[in-house]
């Protein structure tokens, strides 16, 4: 559905940070940005960007990493 | 059931989230860019909106139910300390509903059927938790609001809550909280904005759509819906869910942030429910904390 590199495109739009500071192995706690609100933002614009290739699910909403989200989305 | 009047009372201190939080897109994600916070105890911003109904002491009120959560005393009841202030008469019942976003609409389901013998009912929200967040946490700090509301209901066997769906999932408590231990998030509240963002999605969305559908199987017109106002991102998260003209899906967190209990009779003040009865009906939502959700549809019975 989505790859890596899309993945961190995506999450430092969201997030509103350059895209050199998120790496495939980044954790949310690693980015001040990526709080509770900033995760939320993450959530609303992966709707907007895959429509219907987008399954929404509560495991994505508590994840911390860019590899878990990754995982969830590729299911 | 009729609400024949609701008042408000924010917090006096107006507060611009701009000066909370260094982050431009911040106030665009929540669309909150003031929040308001008491400098005095929720009881007493619960007493000044209920001071704004005319002549409240004459009211043949029989039961004060106050929905407030944490209250400012742990006991007695914060109901009967309100009742007192406000000089409602003694040969009533007072007692609190320890309930957050979901608690007016939750109160609603319970005042309906306590009309049946307390036919005047005084129904107060109010909570102040600003006081309660950790002043780093941008995710609460930049949407909370302290108020208070009073809504008079009336027994009215035309009217009332034709429709009634809720939820509630203690499983999901950690995801907004507030212990009475100091050790848990240093006794601040906690909220994983994101997780119950989700929770909005995957739950509340489907039961609003449930009542809809209940309308549109009973020939009835909805005339308003009247969501809790959590922010901009939760409420257009539902909004563009529902199939409804997008302009009776009433908003004001812009006015006044997310006011917890109060945010909908917030909303009932500046658009009060048709109770013109007949096919025309509202629906009202509140969800949040526990996690619950509560769905009703309120119209000609």
């Amino acid at each position: 559905m989505i790859n890596e590199s899309e993945l961190i495109d995506l999450v430092s739009d969201a997030l509103g940070v350059n895209k050199d500071s998120i790496r495939p192995e980044s954790q949310s706690h690693e980015i001040p940005e990526w709080d509770s609100l900033g995760h939320l933002s993450i959530l609303s614009l992966l709707q907007q960007k895959l429509g219907d290739r987008y399954q929404e699910n509560q495991e994505l909403a508590s994840a911390t990493s860019i590899k878990e989200l990754l995982e969830c989305l590729n299911k | 059931m009729r609400l024949l009047i609701t008042q408000t009372a924010l917090g006096n201190r107006r507060i611009r989230v701009a000066d909370l939080f260094d982050a431009p897109d911040l106030i665009e994600k929540t669309g909150i860019e003031h929040v308001y916070e008491a400098e005095e105890s929720t009881t007493s911003l619960a007493v000044k909106a209920c001071r704004k109904i005319p002549n409240l002491q004459a009211r043949p009120i029989k039961l004060c139910l106050m929905v407030t959560q944490p209250p400012d005393d742990f006991l007695p009841a914060n109901a009967i300390d309100l009742a007192n202030q406000v000089g409602l008469p003694s040969n009533i019942i007072a007692f609190d509903l320890n309930q957050g976003c979901s608690g007016f609409v939750q109160a609603l389901c319970l005042v309906e059927r306590l009309l049946d013998y307390y036919s005047e009912t005084l129904l107060v929200t109010a909570d102040r938790y600003r006081s309660k967040l950790d002043q780093a946490d941008r995710s609460t700090n930049s949407v909370f609001s302290d108020a208070a509301t009073a809504t008079v209901c009336a027994t009215d066997n035309r009217l009332g809550i034709i429709y009634e769906d809720h939820y509630t999932d203690g499983a999901k408590r950690n995801l907004l909280f507030q212990s009475a231990s100091k050790e848990d998030n240093n006794g601040h509240l906690h909220m994983s904005g994101a997780e119950i963002w989700m929770f909005t999605r995957l739950q509340v969305v489907p039961q609003i759509q449930k009542a809809i559908q209940y309308c549109e199987e009973n020939d009835l017109k909805i005339g308003g819906v009247y969501l809790h106002q959590a922010s901009r991102i939760v409420v257009h998260g539902i909004k563009k869910f529902l199939p409804v003209d997008k302009s009776i899906v009433f908003e004001n967190y812009h006015i006044h942030g997310n006011t917890v209990s109060s945010t909908i009779p917030f909303l009932l003040k500046e658009h009060p429910l048709d109770e013109s009865g007949g096919t025309t009906v509202s629906i009202l939502a509140g969800f949040g904390v526990g996690l619950t959700s509560s769905v009703i549809v309120y119209g000609e019975k």
